[in-house]
C-alpha cells in the first residue's frame, strides 16, 4: 500500500487512508490507541497474557472493520466497543475466575489534579489499590459490568448492547456486584 | 426510640448508598433521616469516596506490551483464530487426556494385584 507520510495529528485523515487500505496508517492509528485498549482489556480480564490477546484481536477486528467505521462515534469509543465484545466472548470461552497479579504490571499514573495535596493523594492511591485487588476478586461477569459502569461510565443501555444482555439485568448485575465490591473492600486490609 | 432510629438506619442505609453512587432523586424520608444520622452519612461519604476513585481509574493507563502493535501489523491479513489460544488448549486437552489414561492405568493395575493376592 501507499507509504504516504502520517500527520500525527490528524485522526480524521489517518481514519479516511486506513479506510482506504493504508496499513501504516492504521498502524499510527493502533500504536495511539493502544494502551487504552490493552488497559480496557486488563481491567476486564484480570490477566496480562489474556489481555493481551483480546487486544490483539480487538485491533485486528478494528482494522478489518475499518471500513464500516462511519466515525459518527469517536474512534476510541468505536474500539472499546470491539475489544468489550472480543473480552466478552473470550472471557466466556475461558471462565476462568483466579485471581491475577494485576497490581504488579498496572503502572498507574495518578490524575495530576491529586498532587496538589498529598495527603489526599496517598490516601487515594491507597484506595485505590485496594479497589484494584478488590476487583480482581469479584466474579468476570460482575467486574465486566463494574468496570464499564463505573469506571468508564458507560450506560445499562451500552453495557446491555455489548454484552448481550438486557438492561435490568445489566442494573441488577452492578447492584449486586457493587455490593460485593464492598463486603471484599470492608474485609480486606 | 433507640430501637426505631436503628431500625431506620439499617432500612434506609441501602438506599443511601445507591442515591450516593446514582445521584437519583432523593427519598425525602431518606434524606431527612441521613441528615441527622451520622452513620448513614459516612456511610454515604464512603460509597462517594468509591465511586469516585472507581471513576478515576480510567486516566489510568496499563502500558501494552511492546511486542502488541508489531503482532497486530504482522497478523492484518491471517484469520484471527488464535494459534497460541488453540495450542494452548489443545495442550491442556491432551494433558486431561493423558492424566485419565495414567490414573486409568493404575488403577488397572492396583485392581489385578488385587485380584491376583486374594487368589
Amino acid at each position: 500500500m501507499s507509504a504516504r507520510p502520517v500527520k500525527r495529528d490528524d485522526e480524521h485523515e489517518l481514519l479516511a487512508r486506513a479506510r482506504e487500505g493504508d496499513r501504516e496508517a492504521f498502524s499510527v492509528l493502533a500504536r495511539r490507541h493502544q494502551h487504552q485498549v490493552f488497559t480496557l482489556a486488563m481491567r476486564l480480564a484480570g490477566d496480562h497474557d489474556l489481555a493481551a490477546d483480546i487486544s490483539q484481536e480487538a485491533l485486528l477486528r478494528a482494522w478489518r472493520g475499518i471500513g464500516s467505521f462511519r466515525g459518527d462515534a469517536r474512534f476510541s469509543s468505536w474500539i472499546y466497543r470491539i475489544t468489550v465484545n472480543v473480552a466478552w466472548t473470550q472471557l466466556s470461552r475461558r471462565k476462568r475466575t483466579q485471581e491475577s497479579p494485576l497490581e504488579v504490571v498496572e503502572n498507574v499514573a495518578a490524575p495530576l489534579s491529586s498532587f496538589e495535596n498529598p495527603e489526599l493523594a496517598l490516601e487515594s492511591a491507597n484506595l485505590r489499590g485496594r479497589l484494584r485487588r478488590a476487583l480482581l476478586r469479584l466474579p468476570q461477569r460482575s467486574r465486566v459490568v463494574v468496570v464499564l459502569c463505573d469506571v468508564y461510565d458507560w450506560s445499562h443501555a451500552q453495557i446491555a448492547e455489548s454484552l448481550g444482555i438486557s438492561v435490568s439485568a445489566s442494573k441488577v448485575r452492578l447492584h449486586r456486584a457493587r455490593k460485593r465490591l464492598r463486603t471484599i473492600l470492608e474485609n480486606s486490609p | 426510640m433507640r430501637l426505631v432510629q436503628s431500625t431506620l438506619c439499617r432500612v434506609s442505609r441501602p438506599l443511601v448508598r445507591l442515591e450516593a453512587v446514582d445521584q437519583r432523586d432523593r427519598n425525602p424520608l431518606v434524606a431527612r433521616h441521613a441528615g441527622n444520622c451520622l452513620r448513614c452519612q459516612a456511610e454515604r461519604a464512603i460509597e462517594h469516596r468509591i465511586h469516585r476513585t472507581l471513576a478515576s481509574m480510567e486516566d489510568s493507563l496499563i502500558l501494552a506490551p511492546a511486542g502488541l502493535i508489531p503482532a497486530v501489523m504482522g497478523n492484518l491479513d491471517t484469520s484471527f483464530d488464535y494459534p497460541e489460544i488453540e495450542s494452548a488448549r489443545a495442550t491442556e486437552k491432551m494433558a486431561i487426556a493423558a492424566a485419565v489414561v495414567g490414573v486409568a492405568s493404575v488403577a488397572a493395575w492396583a485392581l489385578s494385584k488385587k485380584v491376583r493376592s486374594s487368589a
